[in-house]
């Protein structure tokens, strides 16, 4: 320590921003800082064009309403249904952003130039520095994806009889309100950073990724929501026709029902010349219907939110337990 | 083997110590020791193992076999993380980052990190702090690694071929600010090395492998001084009656002339001229003969269940 006489750098110049950021947490800002301003900004801008457009909507919504059902449909259908599915196809990007372009290169970059071992020899350790970068990669993407979903859900909500044709078990809706968008954002994130750690290659694992995300959008193209709830049913007499949906409800399925209770296809008698003889025939006396009820989208948001984000927990585990074990 | 403030007199103690990647075994039955304040080469033909030594040293790989300890305690222990410093072969830096940010984070993850002498480094090789770290010459970044090394204040210092990508000015120069600043800090240095004059003229202490083993350890004067070469006219074919007594690392015959390289074993008998050699020729000699028996200093040996390299004990000859 001999040469104390200097003063650090840090002192003499005096234009030093603060530091706020300390250790690690400053460590993994200043290495990811273009991705993470650029995730920021990007969920700045979104949010306020959402709250913006909420606000439109807020605008017409109300006289439309006033004017009886035939307005309401007119004016949402001509005039905002083209934003509210661009904003929705958006919404469905932020999992890929969040996987491909914060989780995939957070450590293979590392490992592809080296810095793992400039990090590591370092006085911290390897479990300590992974932890710490998974913990700021996850707030990043957490804080985004949950403060666009607010915005979006804050804009659909008002209109969810509306948009999308009232339908919010499609992908548009029910993937991207509630918590659902931060749960598989996460869940993107965790294969990302898991791809990145073991195929070492930064463009490798962000191509890896961004399969896993075409894979998950195809295999959950609206077919997960309705395992999650029990739909509701309700039956008519058959000449009082089909039941109608309650508002804000989601068809599920239509079908036709015997004296005996059993249950025909929806289409029975249906093309026939004289379909009242058929049905007589048949003894099909009601109609029935099966649905699900506005208010059973929160328990299923939450129970598909709860399994995906376990997936994620157990990813992102995994990821750490393995990359601590391998060196010391 | 402490001293009596309780700290370890071995910067470096291997027992038995292994590394093995899937099929191969890239270092084993490695049983050597460091003293703390010895500069110490490696050297050893490529795939000796002397990555491999290193990065063990400096906790980037984990032993398979055997037992590292470091100042007395096992490589694996995480308080150990401060006293060492390691300098990667590629010297990796992040691109992206400013000197300035380079040395910020030695100071953000380095409890005993010291600014002024990082700074000084950095400054005496006219570095602008504010350059990007990618925009640098390879000396340049090597003064930045190095800066990044000794301002962590190590007690010991690992080093992969730091100079090996350097021109011969800053390969000269580097090897200045490593020696003057290990030096200061009373720092142990490891480096491995392909450029045998560098080590000749930095290091009081040589580690040589090959094949994963050791094979010559110790103070380089030590080392050298139980080394002769002798030259002499041929008479039979075949090492010499009178030479074959004393251990023969290498011999070599070129027309009439014989020479070898031995470690003598009392006094040389015959018409010989004797010479001591010097540090190329017995590096040279015993990594093109991995059947000679290796040679470890009273210092470099460790006694023990492990140290089996050790038959030959007319090191003070």
């Amino acid at each position: 320590m001999s040469t104390a006489v200097e003063e650090p750098l840090a002192e003499r110049t005096g234009k030093q921003p603060p530091r706020i950021l300390r250790g690690l947490p400053w460590l993994v800002w200043r290495q990811h800082r273009v991705a993470f301003v650029a995730c920021l900004l990007l969920t700045a801008a979104g949010c306020v064009h959402m709250l913006w457009q909420r606000h439109v909507t807020l605008a017409w919504l109300g006289p439309a309403r006033a004017h009886g059902p035939f307005k309401i449909v007119e004016a949402s259908g001509q005039a905002y249904a083209e934003s509210f599915q661009n904003a929705a196809g958006l919404m469905s990007l932020v999992p890929v952003v969040a996987g491909v372009f914060l989780g995939a290169p957070l450590i293979s970059g590392d490992r592809e130039r080296g810095t793992v071992q400039l990090v590591t020899t370092q006085s911290v350790t390897r479990g300590r520095w992974l932890a710490v970068k998974l913990g700021v990669a996850v707030l990043i993407t957490v804080a985004c994806s949950a403060a666009l979903s607010a915005a979006f859900t804050a804009w659909w909500e008002p209109a969810h009889d509306l948009f999308n044709a009232g339908d919010w078990s499609s992908d548009d809706v029910f993937s991207n309100t509630g918590p659902v968008p931060v749960a598989v954002a996460l869940l993107h994130l965790a294969v990302g950073v898991a791809l990145g750690l073991f195929v070492r290659r930064t463009l490798l694992a962000m191509g890896l990724t961004l399969g896993f995300a075409v894979v998950w959008n195809l295999a959950l193209f609206s077919h997960v929501p309705h395992g999650f709830a029990k739909p509701r049913v309700l039956v008519n007499p058959v000449e009082e026709g089909q039941p109608a949906l309650p508002e804000g409800a989601v068809r599920y399925d239509n079908w036709t029902v015997d004296a005996r209770g059993g249950l025909h296809g929806f289409g029975t008698c249906f093309n026939e010349s004289t379909p009242a003889e058929c049905r007589t025939n048949k003894g099909i006396v009601a109609e029935r219907l099966e649905y699900f009820g506005y208010d059973q989208m929160p328990g299923m948001q939450w129970t598909h939110a709860a399994l995906v984000l376990a997936a994620a927990l157990a990813i992102l585990a995994l990821t750490l337990w393995w990359g601590r074990r391998r060196p010391l | 083997m402490t001293t009596a403030d309780g700290a370890s007199r071995w910067a470096l103690e291997a027992r038995g110590l292994g590394k093995r990647f899937r099929r191969v075994r890239a270092v084993q039955d490695f049983s050597v020791r460091i003293p703390a304040g010895a500069v110490c080469g490696l050297v050893g033909p490529n795939g000796a193992g002397k990555s491999t030594l290193l990065g063990m040293a400096a906790r980037i790989l984990r032993p398979t076999e055997g037992s590292l300890r470091v100042f007395g305690s096992p490589v694996a222990d995480p308080a150990g993380l401060a006293d060492t410093a390691f300098l990667a072969q590629d010297k990796p830096l992040f691109p992206q980052f400013t000197v300035e940010d380079t040395l910020r984070m030695g100071r953000e993850l380095n409890p005993r990190w010291d600014q002024a002498v990082a700074e000084r480094i950095v400054r005496s090789g006219k570095l602008p702090l504010g350059a990007r770290v990618g925009s640098l010459s390879g000396g340049q970044r090597s003064r930045v690694a190095l800066a990044l090394a000794f301002g962590k204040r190590p007690r010991l210092l690992l080093l992969d071929e730091p100079m090996a990508d350097l021109d011969p000015l800053a390969a000269h120069e580097v090897a200045g600010l490593l020696l003057a600043e290990a030096a200061e800090q009373g720092a142990t240095v490891v480096m491995s090395s392909h450029r045998l004059a560098d080590v000749a003229t930095m290091c009081d202490h040589l580690l040589a492998v090959a094949g994963g083993r050791v094979r010559l350890a110790g103070e380089t004067d030590e080392l050298l001084a139980a080394h002769r070469l002798v030259t002499g006219v041929r008479l039979t074919d075949g090492v010499p009656a009178e030479i074959a007594r004393h251990t023969v690392v290498e011999s070599r015959t070129t027309g009439r002339q014989f020479t070898a390289l031995i470690r003598p074993r009392g006094p040389v008998e015959g018409d010989w001229k004797i010479v001591e050699p010097g540090l190329e020729e017995v590096l040279l000699g015993y990594l093109r003969s991995p059947a000679a028996p290796p040679l470890l200093t009273a210092a470099a040996r460790i006694d023990g269940p492990h140290g089996q390299e050790q038959e030959d004990q007319e090191v003070t000859a």
